[in-house]
Order: structure tokens, then sequence, then C-alpha cells
């Protein structure tokens, strides 16, 4: 038998090859991702980003594996996957969770990097359809980063609360004013450590008509590691009595003024709630400088007698 | 001229000085005689002998040891309420000892009568205030008589005073009156009568609000002038029987009293609380003068009203998913869920209404959660409207099977009717589809929640925007209508002639994916070798011509094209090279149940070279990624 009659069998007896269209199991069973981005414009050297994925599926009832692949050539040696990149996807388990790590080179050059991250869904173990196509599905994570050489301050304000207080309290002639703690949550957008630089109250009688204190708040405030989203809080000294009022806040970063909004204030008669009011720090300047200028007096008289002792044995 | 005594003779010298001494010594036995009584028998004798004189010693008024004076001192600073009593009292002395009468009148022209044997009266004309009973010399007595606001009381009244004796035969009063020791001390006359003020009506000025001034007027007037017109207090307690009269204020439940100087129409104010119970509320209203006399009646009742107020929402008090990013998690097109909405409703009212029950003023809410451009002006986002989207808008109004937000009044946070808020905390649901604001077509945008709170009367707040907005991140989910590429049968050398149409039967070879994310979708596209002994992996495969159909037999396109058409594309090998792109533009899906869909056209080349027949099993892989342009 010549060749070609060996063939033209072997195509008319054992073809043809079918290619069997077997549906699989996962009709309606989605796969995503969100966010669908690693995004970052504000990175500087030496910087270290991380940005949560979270891998869904709509049919969590088989275990699957996700695969990882970076396509990113100018990134190479920046980014990994956290863990690794093969993600176990359980039995029952509708959301995973994989985290993306960026640590820019001290000599990252300062300019934009693009790339893709790629997530493919595959059976764990012998499972697909035989004679079939399969489908694997995936999602892809654009990367979209900025390597910059300048400082960011920028913050956006997230939540914020308010504690209840204690009035002022009166000492001799010196008045220690309530303090409000003035808590916000906030989400450091820039690449510096950064916090509030003032955080302001006006403070209304409950019909909020009248104002009856504007004040500003007193020491420093946390700072908030960049990419970071923490919890800060201002303190604000008040010498109204307790009472129920309504607090209009304002949160700057700079001149910019990042929020404003009402809030009720309750200030508790002294010694009710379980926190302190403000200690020196909280006086007015006048208080302060009938504490102070006396302590200086006997200092000064102090210094100038063992001035005086010494010379005297001088002599 | 002086005279030489020498000169005259004897006789001269003594004439004369028998007869002065001779007068002198009878002067003196004169006076003798009748200073020592020097015969007094005698003459009695002689009288009674010849007749006979008598001598009655008349009976003398009895005098003040201690003038008279009111007890307390009844003057125009501290006159005598109508209805008290003006009391006198003095001492007086009779010179024979006996008891004496204290008589106090209002007039002297016409001197009193004494009574012998009795007590004294007024002269005809006078006003007898009183007279005392009969009193020993030198005891103090006392005169007493009740004022009434009827003649002859008057708001000042003169008075006199007297002692008077009761001797039995010649009761005598003394002859000048008494109008006190010190004319001008209060204690002296006139006393002086305080008439009550006349109460004609009172009334509160109207309802307030909570936080407002709480005014009472009154028709009030006072009949006194002397020295000037009296000043008038309105004083309101709660209930009648919290007035005092004698503190003239109110033992409990105070709510107003006059200050300030006001002589009629007395009128009360008092600032209220912040938070006030809405409602009617007791009081009562008394008036009262300066010298704490009251008008009659008991007081008047004024209750007045509080009115409802709507509550009031504050930004900083509505806070939508803890200010934290939404993502969205459902990747079988239905809802995620376990979002949450946490909002303080306050009601100037209070928490609680009459019954005390927490949470019965505060009785419900509003609440959105929307794309913040869409807004919740009329016809956008609110509950009034009543305009449901899943991609933008969820309000309350929607029945719990559209939209099914939870919300828990905490139980702690109404303490009673001096609180007025009480804290919410919901969970809600939200479609896949909720339209992202991280990026794409609302990257401007941001998702917010506004809220109003509602009374037990129905008022209800303005809507009021959280101060914070959180992001709602992009959601790319796809799944399969079919997850089969079927090519169907073919002979080693055949193959499509355009993507989509097999050649056997003239079937679809398509794909469809369908978008159950918040996003646009485009597709990128690689696949693996196929081969009988495909387990997972190409490499599975022998990778032999003979028995491998390579990725790159397999082309796909977005539309029914030629199979080696410009718009038809060779499928990438499954990590050799980068998947191939196709632009499929799915759109966001706008509908729940209704899914946008992307088709993609599939089409094969079964290379010659194949010899072996079987099932051959390959894997391609989909990719989603979000479209740039949706």
């Amino acid at each position: 038998m010549n060749a070609f009659v060996r063939n033209f069998v072997v195509v008319l007896v054992l073809f043809p090859v079918l290619f069997l269209s077997v549906g699989i199991d996962q009709l309606y069973a989605g796969f995503g991702i969100t966010p669908p981005y690693v995004r970052n414009s504000s990175l500087t050297r030496n910087a270290i980003y991380e940005q949560q994925i979270l891998l869904v599926r709509g049919d969590p009832s088989s275990e699957q594996i996700a695969e990882i692949s970076i396509d990113a050539p100018e990134l190479a040696g920046w980014i990994e996957i956290v863990g690794g990149n093969q993600i176990e996807l359980p039995v029952g388990l509708q959301k995973i969770p994989m985290t993306v790590q960026v640590r820019v080179p001290a000599d990252a050059e300062y300019k934009d990097y693009t790339g893709a991250i790629r997530i493919r869904t595959v059976p764990a173990g012998d499972t697909l359809a035989k004679g079939s196509v399969n489908i694997s599905l995936g999602a892809r994570v654009d990367i979209d980063l900025t390597v910059i050489d300048k400082r960011i301050e920028d913050f956006r304000v997230r939540k914020i609360s308010l504690s209840d207080l204690n009035e002022g309290s009166k000492l001799a002639w010196l008045f220690f004013p309530g303090k409000i703690k003035f808590d916000m949550l906030l989400e450091n957008t820039g690449n510096v450590e950064i916090s509030p630089s003032k955080v302001e109250f006006k403070i209304y009688d409950r019909t909020g008509e009248a104002q009856l204190e504007e004040v500003t708040n007193i020491g420093s405030i946390d700072t908030i590691a960049p990419y970071d989203t923490e919890t800060v809080t201002a303190e604000l000294p008040t010498r109204l009595p307790a009472g129920s009022y309504i607090a209009r806040y304002r949160i700057y970063n700079g001149e910019d003024l990042k929020q404003e909004g009402d809030l009720s204030l309750n200030i508790l008669p002294e010694g009710t709630a379980q926190s302190a009011g403000f200690g020196f720090i909280g006086l007015s300047i006048a208080h302060k400088i009938s504490l102070l200028l006396p302590i200086f007096a006997l200092l000064i008289a102090v210094l100038y007698f063992l001035f005086m002792r010494q010379k005297g044995r001088k002599r | 001229m002086s005279y030489n005594h020498q000169e005259f003779p004897n006789y001269m010298q003594t004439a004369g000085k028998v007869s002065v001494l001779t007068a002198i010594i009878g002067l003196a036995v004169f006076i003798f005689a009748f200073i020592v009584d020097v015969g007094q028998q005698e003459i009695q004798k002689v009288s009674a002998q010849t007749a006979s004189t008598s001598l009655q010693v008349l009976n003398t008024p009895p005098t003040f040891v201690v003038e008279p004076f009111e007890v307390p001192p009844s003057s125009t600073t501290t006159p005598t309420n109508s209805g008290d009593v003006v009391t006198w009292s003095a001492t007086g002395n009779d010179a024979n000892g006996a008891p004496y009468y204290l008589l106090v009148c209002d007039d002297d022209a016409v001197d009193p009568t004494p009574t012998n044997g009795g007590a004294p009266t007024c002269g005809a004309g006078a006003v007898q205030w009183g007279v005392s009973a009969a009193t020993p010399s030198d005891d103090p007595a006392t005169v007493s008589t009740t004022t009434v606001e009827a003649a002859p009381f008057a708001e000042s009244n003169d008075w006199y005073a007297w002692v008077c004796d009761g001797d039995p035969t010649q009761a005598e009063c003394i002859v000048v009156p008494s109008q006190g020791a010190v004319p001008t001390a209060a204690s002296s006359s006139p006393f002086n009568m305080n008439s009550r003020p006349i109460l004609t009506s009172a009334d509160p000025a109207g309802a307030i609000n909570p936080g407002d001034v709480l005014t009472f007027n009154s028709v009030s007037t006072d009949p006194d002038s002397d020295p000037a017109d009296d000043n008038l207090f309105l004083v309101v307690c709660a209930n009648p029987g919290d007035y005092n009269t004698t503190t003239n204020t109110c033992d409990a439940n105070f709510i107003a009293s006059t200050t300030g100087s006001q002589t009629s129409n007395a009128s009360a104010a008092t600032g209220t609380a912040s938070i006030l119970r809405d409602g009617t509320r007791s009081a009562h209203a008394f008036l009262v003068d300066q010298h704490g006399h009251e008008a009659l009646g008991g007081g008047e009742d004024v209750e007045y009203t509080v009115n409802n107020v709507a509550p009031t929402v504050l930004s900083g008090e509505v806070t939508l998913n803890g200010g934290t990013t939404i993502v969205l998690s459902d990747a079988s097109a239905g809802e995620s869920t376990g979002y949450t909405l946490d909002f303080t409703v306050n009601d100037a009212n209070s928490c609680v209404n009459d019954t005390g029950d927490p949470g019965s003023e505060i009785t419900g809410f509003q609440a959105a959660v929307y794309r913040t451009s869409i807004g919740t002006g009329t016809g956008a986002c609110n509950p009034v409207d009543g305009v449901y989207n899943p991609n933008f808008c969820y309000e309350s109004s929607q029945a719990p099977a559209v939209w099914n937000l939870t919300c828990t009044a905490s139980s702690t946070s109404c303490t009673g009717a001096t609180d007025d808020d009480i804290e919410y905390s919901c969970t809600f649901p939200l479609w896949f589809l909720a339209d992202p604001t991280d990026d794409g077509p609302h990257v401007a945008d941001s998702w917010s929640a506004s809220v109003a709170g509602i009374d037990d009367q129905f008022a209800t707040s303005t809507f009021v925007q959280s101060a914070s907005n959180v992001a709602l991140q992009s959601f790319p989910v796809f799944s399969l209508v079919t997850a089969e590429i079927p090519y169907g049968g073919l002979a080693p050398g055949d193959g499509f002639t355009t993507l989509g149409v097999r050649e056997e039967d003239g079937g679809a070879a398509t794909t469809t994916i369908q978008n159950i994310g918040n996003t646009g979708l485009d597709q990128e596209l690689d696949g693996s070798a196929m081969c009988p002994t495909f387990v997972s992996t190409s490499s599975d495969c022998s990778l032999t011509a003979t028995s491998t159909v390579f990725a790159n037999s397999q082309r796909f396109g977005a539309s029914a094209v030629p199979f080696l058409d410009a718009a038809s594309f060779v499928l990438p090998t499954t990590s050799v090279g980068s998947p191939a792109f196709l632009d499929l533009n799915v759109v966001e899906t706008v509908a729940t149940s209704t899914f946008a869909e992307g088709l993609t056209y599939w089409g094969i080349e079964v290379p010659s070279a194949v010899t072996v027949a079987g099932t051959y099993t390959g894997l391609n892989t989909f990719y989603i990624r979000t479209d740039a342009d949706w």
C-alpha cells in the first residue's frame, strides 16, 4: 500500500476528528476582580505600595487555582504578588484577596509605568471536560504607576466622629477647658506623612443659630504614613458649660478646606465622662502667664542669691 | 444826799423801829398760825359750832407712758394687706391707778366720749378703729382691726389714739390724742392698707418651639397708688398647688415670673430648654403685687403648647459604609450585602413623646444611597419620588424585595426626655451593576447617603447628605452563556471559511459573555494546544504535528468575518505571548435581569498533518478587562 492509499484510509476510517462541544458546569458562574487596577500616581523612590485585589467567583462549589502572570517588563523586580503567583480558590469561598506589592527602587526613573497582571482560573486537578475546548475565566489588572520626584501632601477624610466630653473645671483662679476629641479617619493620598494642618470648630446653640464659641485644635495631630488610612484625633478646648450644642467643623490641609460639616457636641457635667480635660496647655494665655511669672521670678531670685553667695566667697 | 444821824435826838433815833418790829412780829404770828394750823381744833370747833365746808378732789385722765404704735408698722412701704389685722399698742398710766382704755379713731375733730365704768368711744362722726379692753395701769394695751377692701378702709388711714379711764363717776380721756411717738415713723399714723391686685385674664403669648422664649401675658391692674403704683408680678407654676402664698413663688414646677417693674398687665417670660417634648403643658398664672398680696381667684389656667418640630439630621452624623470604599463582591449577578449606613436623627422634641417610650418621638427615617451627581432633588434619588435605579439610586421607599435596607435603632442612644437623638445602624445590599466612581464615566462622582428623620406626627426633616462620601470600586465580572467553543467535527485540512459559522451544519460557533459587573468590558484571549492526551495544560500533549492542533489554528473575531480576514485574529498561545485583545465593547449592564452581552466568533482549521483521530481537548482563556471608553 503506497503512502497515498494509507493516508486516504486513515482519513476515511478514523476521521473526522471530533471536537466535541460539551457544556461546562459553570453556566452563569461568573468571575471577576475588584479593583481591576494597580494605580498610584505619586510614588516616590524607595516607596512601598500595596494594593489588595479581590478575586470573586459566582460558584465556589469546586476548587480552583488562580494563576497570576505579570506582564510589565519595565516593572520587573518591583512588583510581586504577596504569597506567590498561584492562589488557591477553595470550595465555599467566593472572595479571595490578592495583594500586589510595589517596591520602587532607589534608582527608578521618574516617569509613568504601565503593564498588566493577568489572572486566570483553572480547575484544580483533572477536571477538564474531555473532548472539548474548555474555557478558562480570567481577568486583567491594569498597572498604572507614576514615580515622581516631588512631595504630594494630601489626604481624604473618610469619616469623622466626636465623643462626649466633660465641661471645663476651675482650680483656684485657673480654668481648665473641656477637651473635645475629634476623631478623623483619613486616607493619605499623597506620598509623605501627613496630618491635618488645622481643625476648626464653630460651636452653636442647639438651634444652630447663635454661635457661642470658635476654637481650633491645640497641639499636634498624629501623622499618617503615605497610602495608609488611619484614625487620628484633634483636641480642641471648649469653655462652654454642660449642654448640647451643634459643632460646625472644618478640616484643613494648609489652606485647602478638605471637609466641613455638622456634628452634635454633648458636653457633660464635670466628672460624668471617663475622659480627662486639658491641663496646662489648655489654659488661656493670661492664666499661663499668671502661673509662670511667679515661677520665673522665684527662679531668678534663687539664681541671684546663688550668684551673690558665690561672689561673696570669692571676696 | 446824806444825813448825819448823830445830830438827831434819841427819840428820834428810835421812832418807827417799834412800829416796824410790831408789824413784823404780827406778820410772823399770822404766818405761823396759818402754816402750823395753830388752833385748828379750836377753829373747827368754832366752825362746827358755826358752819360746815367741803372740798371734792376731781378724777384726772390717764396719760401715755408709751406712745401708741402699730404692730407691725403699717406704712406705704410695709402696708397691711387687705384682710390682715392692724394692731396698735400703747401703755397708759392712771393717776388713780385705775385701769385704762386705749381708743383709736380716724379723726380727732370731736373729742372721744369717755364712758363711766366702761370703754370710751370715738367722737361723733369719727370712725373707731378700735378700743382695747380695760388694761391695768402701766400695762400695755392693744387695739386691732381687720382691714377690708371697703369703707371706711382706704389705702391710707389716719388714726388718733387716746387713753381713757373708766372712772365710775367721772371717766376721763387724755385731752391730746397721739398719732405715734414720731410722726414720720412707719409705726405712726396713718396705717396703710394694700388692696389685692386684679387679674382679669392671663394667656400664653402663643405656641412655642423648643428653645423659644415662653411668654405669658395678663390683663391685670392694681388699685394702689400711694406713693406710686404697685409693681405686679405674674408667677407661673405648672400646677395650681405649686404656688406658695407665703413665699409668693412656686414650691415646685416653677415656669416663669415677671422681672422688672410692671404696674399693669404684667407678663412673665422664660427661655425654654432646647430639648422639649411637644404637646400641651399645664401652667397656672398667679398675680401678686410687690407686697406679696395675691389677686383673688387662685390663678388662671394658662396651658401652653410646645409645637412639634421636624427632626434634624447633621451631615457629620451620616456615615456611609464606615467611610470606606464600597467594594462589590457578588459574582453571580446578584446583590452584594453588608454595606452599612449609620446616622443619627435629632429631634428638639426629644427622642420620646409623652408616652416616655424610647423612640416614641423619632419614629422613622427616609434614606437614599446614590451616586452624587444624581442628587436628591425633585425627580432625583429620594424616597418621595421613588426613583429607584440599581445603577445609581437606592432609596428607602422601595419594598424590601427591591431594596432591603435593614435598620436598627440603638437601644441605648435614647435615654429619655432630655435626650434628643436616636442612632440608627443599617445594612443594605447593592446590585452588581451599581456604578463605579473610581474609574470610567462617573469618575467625577462618588457615592453618598442622605437621610431625613421622621417623627411621630410625620414631620420630616430635610434630606441631609453625608459630609463624607465614598468611592464605589470598579467590579468587572463576567459569565458565559455557553461555556464552549462549538467547532463541531472536522477532518484534517478542513476549516472554517467564516468565523462563527460551522461548516458541517451551518450552526453557530460563537461564545457569549455576559456582563455581570459594573463596568464596560472588553476581552483578551489566548489558548493552549489541543490534543487527545490533554489534562490541564498543553504540556500534557506530545506536541507532535500528527496529534496536536496548536493554538494558532484557531481564529476569532468580534463579527462573522472571513476566516482569514483582517478582523480575524490568531489565538495566541498561553504563556508564550500576550493574549490577543478583542474590542468587544460590552456596555455596562443596566438591568438586574437582562445582561449586556458580547459575542466572540470562532473558527478553526485542522492542520493536514494531524493523523491521530479522536477527541481533542484544549483550554482557552477569556480575560476580561475594563473597557477604556464605556
